[in-house]
């Protein structure tokens, strides 16, 4: 995992606007663009379908309570 | 007094550098402003005039913006300047590497913090030095300052009397196992590791825990998914944490009211430590400390160290005294302990681990709390003594609303705990619900607006009794959706309303409040502590003005409360009461608990 | 130890890119060496054009001057020498010793004295040579150096005529020697008359039509020597020049002449002072031991809100700025052959002269 990913303390949140016909259609889009991104564990926080378009909200944790955090490991550096 | 030159360097705006004038002669520096337009040239000449302590510099970063910011640089140290005048400078895009690179003394960016300002002109520290400690030592502040608990309803007042002297000659001959173990965690606290009275004293805890909490005492075995924080996670944290450390900038914008406090409990004390810095960073005063459900339902707490990767850290002496250790002595702290079996021994844990404020409600634990009205009669009453006993406040929620009970008779739960925490010596601190429950869905009370009925549950408590309010837990409870955006701003919405109403206290959520699948995160809590910020910011002291039906719900919830307790104190039984739906019935959606029921026992 | 600055006419003129180069000839010769800088030096990408900029990779044993914060930032591991007492936006600064090659954020001290203090401590753990890299278009702190390397280049501007044309300005700020005599330090400007009466205006410097019409009111008798000691701007030495005939007259530094104004206002005071038999002379001067050029310029795209890498032809611009330089050789140090820095410099090792 990258460097910049280690740091992030719990969530990474995406949020976008997709444009599609439908509720349906929107989280078939986002549950494509988990798969897509290869967010583990991804899900659906907020999804709202107006018009021409839904607004959309992806959640996956990097780090979970109780979780080895990344972001406290040592780097090497200075004594 | 030090001089401090100011100048724009653009050939437009100035407002940064007014606001700066102004703040700098309030605070008593003489402060001279050059107007915009003025060259790097005039600057330093008007500076080799002058001799100020400092020139501070406003300027958003543009083309060739830098080169003229490093000229004046070049051009104060050719001229000599340096040794004995400090540069700043200020305003959009500059960062701290900007900065160094131009070879100013100190950078300001984002908004605008007076005290480095300060801290800079004095030489006292550079804004590096600022960033990393609070520049003035907060201290502590108190809820309960101020009040004296009159009552101004002696009607009320008589009620009250006459339910807690019932309830207090109910208990008075009465004990229960999570008493006991209260008793002994206290004496076991006194007791150095190792030492065989600690042995002693640990197996007669252990014989009043129920199987599972034997079990980890007995043979190790945790509870499922719960392991031991390790050692070096521990001995990570200071080292983590250092880079968070921030100069507390209060949210409140009109007076030093109402202290905001944020909830924490991901699981793993180690989580909750960054949170807790977190939100104390971007401006909280307080914390609460919120345990997983299944400490309430258990008899007996643990030991150790322990995380977990589910909702709530669990309450155990060295949890709290890691977390403790950590937070910002001047954050006000919080630790739960009103609903469940353990109520007791939870008020030894906080006291000894530098809690602040505890959390008791007999009504509310007793039944949306799930734990038996008459064991939790008990237990509280023995916890409120304890609260009395350490001289610590205790907050009373009133969370039962959210079950679909009307305002009045949660109201009238919160009052009797009141009354029976003063007669104890001890410090309430109400804490009503402003939030869209099923009893306003149903009966269309905020069909309209949330700000009448909302109004009315604050102000009924100013007709009654002189007491601090601390609308909770979080304000604004039902109105949160999982969109970012919406759940701060009707947290802020409600944070403001209370805040125009004058409270003491207010307990917020965060953006992630409406999220259910997963702990709350860093970023929701600055979120909604932003959006917080901004809409104190927005509404200073100017207030919300409710509509005349306002009036009519105060009334309403008023007369509601006095009838609540006047049927209380005639059935002359408040545990009684609890199991006949008084304070909330079955079909106000309210059931009494089960956990804990026949554990009471009367002493010979 | 000999201390090398390098200074640049604007960002992107390669005053990094040179450092490098003479740092990596200098740990092959075998000479202990030491860097800092008085700007900030390691990030990845110019903050502005989003372009990527060299990055100081440092070998072991080297000696690094920078902000307390900065130390653990870049990829090198280090050890931590000494601290000293100059505080910056990032911290104290911290002399510490490469332990692990790798890279390095430097971000020294931004004053000319505090340089002095940095520069000592190198000195007396060991360095030969001390490398400074300059800021944007800063230079006054440059003044504590031995020696300067100046870079200039398309990213000053696009047009080959323009940069020939500053360069030589430049370079003729170059020309006056530093004054015989030592005088007396003073932070005033001074006037010695001819009748051997002295006079002092307080502050030092001459950057405004006041201060020019306060120093023309004394200037009411034959003149022999006049001292600005610190900031002059050239454009309000043209009346003065003219009360001056035959005298002589004494600036600070010629880096804080240029943090006073335009070279090619200098060159026009130069050209007053021939005309008036004015002898223009510094208190103290850092010489110039080369210029280099380089050809890169940022280029934006509108239609993209974004830069590119553009360049210049190389050979065009060395042969335009070689014209109007003669005080020291100038090169494009990306094009064959690779100079000698360390005799350019004279950075070898006293047994070997």
């Amino acid at each position: 995992m990258s460097e910049a990913l280690d740091r992030i303390v719990d969530a990474l949140d995406i949020e976008t606007y997709f444009y599609c016909k439908s509720e349906e259609e929107a989280r078939d889009l986002a549950e494509a663009l988990i798969a897509e991104l290869r967010l583990p564990h991804g899900d659906i926080v907020f999804l709202e379908h107006r018009g021409w378009g839904a607004r959309v909200r992806i959640r996956t944790y990097i780090h979970r309570p109780g979780d080895h955090y990344r972001w406290m490991d040592k780097k090497e550096e200075a004594k | 007094m030090k001089t401090v030159l100011l100048a724009p360097l653009d050939p437009v705006h100035d407002n940064a550098i007014k606001l700066l004038r102004r703040k700098l002669e309030d605070a008593g520096y003489t402060a001279v402003s050059m107007p915009p337009g003025t060259t790097e040239d005039e600057v330093v000449e008007k500076a080799l005039t002058l001799h100020p302590d400092a020139i501070l510099v406003s300027r958003t970063l543009g083309y060739k913006v830098a080169e003229t910011l490093g000229r004046l640089v070049d051009l104060a140290e050719a001229a000599g300047l340096r040794e004995k005048t400090r540069l700043g400078v200020g305003g959009m895009a500059i960062t701290r590497e900007v900065g160094a690179e131009l070879g100013f003394d100190a950078t300001f960016a984002g908004d605008l913090n007076m005290a480095d300002v300060f801290a800079f002109i004095e030489g006292k520290a550079l804004q590096a030095e600022a960033s990393k400690l609070p520049t003035v030592a907060r201290e502590k502040p108190s809820v309960v300052e101020g009040y004296t608990y009159t009552f101004k309803d002696k009607k009320i007042e008589a009620l009250l009397d006459q339910i807690t002297t019932q309830i207090l000659s109910f208990v008075s001959d009465k004990t229960s196992d999570g008493i006991e173990r209260a008793r002994l965690r206290e004496e076991m606290l006194d007791q150095p590791a190792g030492s065989p009275v600690l042995t002693q004293l640990r197996a007669r805890y252990i014989a009043l825990c129920d199987e599972e909490t034997a079990a980890f005492y007995n043979n190790g075995k945790l509870p499922s998914g719960v392991r031991w924080l390790g050692a070096e996670e521990v001995a990570r944290i200071p080292e983590v944490i250092e880079t968070t450390l921030a100069p507390h900038e209060p949210l409140q914008h009109a007076g030093k009211r109402p202290y905001i406090f944020v909830q924490y409990g991901t699981g793993c004390p180690v989580m909750d430590i960054m949170h807790i810095k977190t939100a104390e960073a971007w401006g909280a005063d307080g914390i609460l400390h919120f345990d997983p459900s299944w400490g309430a339902q258990r008899e007996g707490l643990l030991e150790g160290c322990l995380t977990h990767e589910h909702d709530g850290t669990i309450l155990t002496y060295d949890n709290l005294n890691l977390i403790h250790q950590y937070k910002d002595p001047a954050t006000m702290w919080n630790v739960r302990g009103h609903r469940g079996l353990n109520t007791a021994e939870t008020q030894i844990l906080g006291a000894r681990a530098g809690a602040d404020l505890f959390k008791i409600n007999i009504p509310y634990g007793g039944t949306a709390g799930g734990t038996d009205p008459e064991r939790l009669t008990v237990d509280g009453v023995f916890s409120l003594r304890l609260a009395a006993k350490y001289g610590l406040p205790f907050d009373i929620p009133g969370n039962d609303e959210l079950s679909g009970v009307p305002p009045h008779k949660t109201f009238a739960g919160i009052l009797i705990m009141m009354m029976l925490g003063l007669k104890l010596g001890g410090q309430p601190i109400p804490k009503p619900l402003l939030c869209y429950s099923p009893y306003m869905q149903i009966y269309g009370y905020m069909d309209d607006n949330m700000v009448d009925m909302n109004t009315a549950k604050l102000a009924v408590w100013r007709e009654i009794v002189d007491t601090p309010i601390w609308p909770g837990e979080p304000v604004g409870f039902m109105t949160h959706t999982p969109d970012r955006v919406q759940s701060a701003m009707t947290t802020a919405a409600h944070v403001a309303l209370a805040a125009t109403l004058g409270v003491d206290a207010i307990t917020m959520a965060s953006s992630d409040e409406a999220y259910s699948k997963g702990p709350i995160s860093a970023p929701a809590r600055v979120d909604s502590l932003r959006a917080v910020r901004d809409l104190l910011r927005f509404m200073g002291s100017a207030k919300f003005l409710p509509t005349p039906k306002a009036s009519d719900l105060l009334e309403q919830i008023h007369r509601g409360i006095t009838e609540t307790l006047q049927t209380i104190a005639d059935r002359g039984d408040f545990t009684a009461s609890i199991y006949e739906g008084h304070l909330g019935s079955v079909d106000d959606g309210l059931y009494p608990g089960r956990t804990g029921r026949g554990t009471v026992r009367t002493l010979k | 130890m000999r201390i090398i600055g390098f200074a640049g006419t604007a960002k992107n003129t390669g005053k990094t890119t040179t450092a490098l180069a003479v740092l990596a000839q200098c740990v092959s010769a075998n000479l202990a060496t030491a860097l800092t800088s008085i700007g900030f030096d390691g990030e990845n990408r110019d903050h502005v054009t989003g372009l990527p900029k060299p990055r100081y990779n440092v070998g072991a044993g080297a000696l690094i001057a920078t902000a307390q914060k900065l130390l653990r930032v870049g990829s090198a591991v280090v050890e931590i020498r000494e601290t000293t007492a100059i505080q910056t936006i990032f911290g104290p600064i911290m002399v510490a010793e490469v332990t692990k090659p790798g890279t390095v954020v430097l971000a020294g001290p931004n004053r000319q004295s505090d340089l002095a203090v940095v520069a000592a401590i190198f000195e007396r753990l060991g360095a030969d040579v001390t490398l400074v890299d300059g800021a944007l278009n800063r230079l006054v702190p440059l003044i504590g150096t031995d020696a300067l390397v100046l870079s200039t280049g398309a990213a000053f501007d696009e047009r080959i005529p323009v940069i020939a044309e500053h360069a030589a300005a430049l370079a003729s700020l170059w020309s006056p020697h530093t004054f015989a005599i030592t005088l007396p330090a003073s932070l005033n400007i001074q006037i010695l008359y001819s009748d051997g009466a002295t006079a002092e205006i307080p502050g030092g410097s001459l950057l405004s039509e006041s201060a020019q019409a306060n120093l023309l009111h004394s200037l009411h008798h034959p003149v022999h020597r006049l001292v600005i000691p610190f900031a002059c701007h050239p454009r309000l030495l043209g009346l003065i020049l003219e009360r001056l005939p035959g005298s002589q007259l004494v600036l600070g530094d010629p880096l804080k002449c240029i943090a006073s104004g335009d070279p090619l206002n200098w060159q026009k005071v130069w050209q007053d002072c021939s005309r008036l038999g004015v002898t223009p002379s510094y208190l103290h001067s850092v010489p110039v031991r080369l210029m280099t050029v380089n050809p890169f310029f940022p280029r934006f795209i509108a239609s993209e809100h974004r830069y590119e890498p553009a360049y210049v032809n190389s050979a065009e611009l060395v042969e335009a700025v070689q014209v109007g330089i003669t005080l020291f050789p100038v090169m494009d140090i990306r094009q064959p052959p690779e100079p000698n820095f360390i005799r350019l410099l004279d950075l070898s090792p006293k047994e070997q002269l």
